[in-house]
């Protein structure tokens, strides 16, 4: 009897994984048949949205026990890719990939310590986000973000010593001799992407950065979210001219801000 | 003097006029999402250029990569999930027996390996869909029953409990 109720429960489980729909597989191409085909628009800009997830269904135990792999066919937030960049990949591997320059005391710096306490907010961030309803984990801030970017990446981050006209008196008034490194940001990315968080702290500043939020508008231009003071803000940046909403950075934390959002966009992994 | 304005139409109006016109069967009409520029290799082989094409069908997505002069096929279909490559001898589609994908070098393979292939784009659908079940995973296999369903998934070091 003992054993009756265990099969009852079992195969009740099982129905209520069973994803609805109709289990039809269409059979009709072959490759050596012609298509008729459509190309889909590319687009480097996310739709937005809501996030994944969510629902009443109660919890049976089996919701994450799924099939794993999928046809990989819904569009990911940010598009397609049509390339991977020469040289950002060693070619295909099941072989876990070695994080370079893994620094454990860059961990701890940028999740418990040097916040100073600078945070601030332009007058004209003023565009306030309700953090649900941006897509925070987008398909390519997972393992292998650098190279799952699926835009133009890898031409910022060559020296810590912006090019942006105003960096140079800036950083002598705020006493700043050089921005966080690529391998700071990119780790912290990465601890973040393991740990299951969707911020980092942005090195020696209390900005949180939804890293998964980034998304460029263009070649050199991103968006993304931050939060400041417990308030999530839109924001852009210009990578190449060094502007955070059209202006200057007016803090060494700010350029901190906009240094870590093109470095995840753009750096170099 | 009276103009005569032409009346425009989206691409996919037209695509939908000469598909009728050619007599293509609507069934077989077919989206291309998308084509990659990346790299492939075959068994032991090493890493070589390759393209990947991308075509969304009803029910199905079918991966052509085109390495040098091989072309290889694998067709996925869900609900059930399957996976078959085609096999250009027999002109048949042939399940396969498994699937692996390692998020950290955006690789997944084949049959073993194979077949692998850096595909990022494939990848981050399958980790933007299942965001929940995804999360922290590196690793992911799948293994296929002799009636093409899944019978088995492991997950990161899950999968050395099931390795061959």
């Amino acid at each position: 009897m003992k054993d009756a109720f265990a099969a009852f429960g079992m195969a009740l489980a099982a129905l209520m994984a069973v994803p609805a729909g109709p289990a039809l597989a269409s059979r009709q191409f072959t490759p050596e048949a012609p298509l008729a085909v459509t190309s889909s628009a590319d687009s480097l800009v996310a739709r937005g949205g809501g996030r994944v997830g969510g629902g009443g269904r109660a919890s049976n135990g089996f919701g994450n026990a799924g099939t794993g792999l999928n046809r990989g066919s819904i569009r990911p937030s940010g598009g397609w890719s049509n390339q991977v960049q020469p040289g950002a990949s060693t070619g295909p591997s099941l072989d876990r990939a070695n994080r370079s320059n893994r620094d454990r005391a860059n961990r701890d710096v940028n999740w418990n310590g040097n916040r100073n306490g600078n945070r601030d907010v332009n007058r004209n961030w003023n565009r306030q986000v309700n953090i649900n309803n941006v897509v925070v984990r987008p398909g390519w801030a997972r393992p292998g973000w650098g190279v799952a970017r699926p835009w133009n990446y890898g031409w910022y981050g060559v020296s810590t010593t912006p090019a942006w006209g105003w960096w140079g008196a800036r950083a002598a008034l705020w006493g700043v001799g050089s921005l966080a490194t690529a391998a700071i940001i990119n780790n912290a990315v990465d601890d973040a992407i393991s740990d299951n968080y969707s911020t980092i702290v942005v090195p020696n500043s209390d900005y949180l950065l939804y890293y998964g939020s980034i998304q460029p508008s263009g070649q050199s231009t991103v968006n993304f979210v931050v939060q400041a003071d417990g308030i999530d803000y839109q924001l852009s940046a210009d990578c190449n001219a060094g502007l955070i909403n059209g202006k200057e950075p007016k803090t060494a934390a700010q350029a901190e801000l906009l240094n870590a959002a093109c470095q995840v966009a753009f750096g170099s992994t | 003097m009276t103009s005569v304005s032409i009346p425009t139409c989206r691409p996919g109006l037209l695509a939908l006029l000469a598909a009728s016109l050619l007599g293509t069967p609507l069934a077989a009409r077919a989206e291309v999402l998308y084509k990659l520029s990346t790299q492939c290799s075959l068994g032991t082989g090493n890493p070589q250029p390759c393209q990947v094409e991308a075509i969304n069908e009803k029910g199905a997505t079918l991966y052509r990569q085109t390495i040098g002069s091989t072309t290889e096929t694998i067709r996925i279909t869900d609900q059930p999930v399957r996976m078959e490559r085609w096999d250009a001898q027999t002109k048949r589609w042939q399940s396969l027996t498994s699937a692996a994908a390692r998020f950290s070098r955006n690789t997944v393979c084949f049959n073993g390996r194979d077949l692998c292939v850096v595909n990022p784009n494939y990848l981050n659908s399958v980790e933007q869909d299942r965001p929940e079940a995804m999360a922290g995973r590196d690793l992911v296999q799948v293994f296929f029953g002799k009636d093409g369903r899944i019978n088995l998934s492991c997950y990161d070091d899950g999968c050395k409990k099931v390795a061959p």
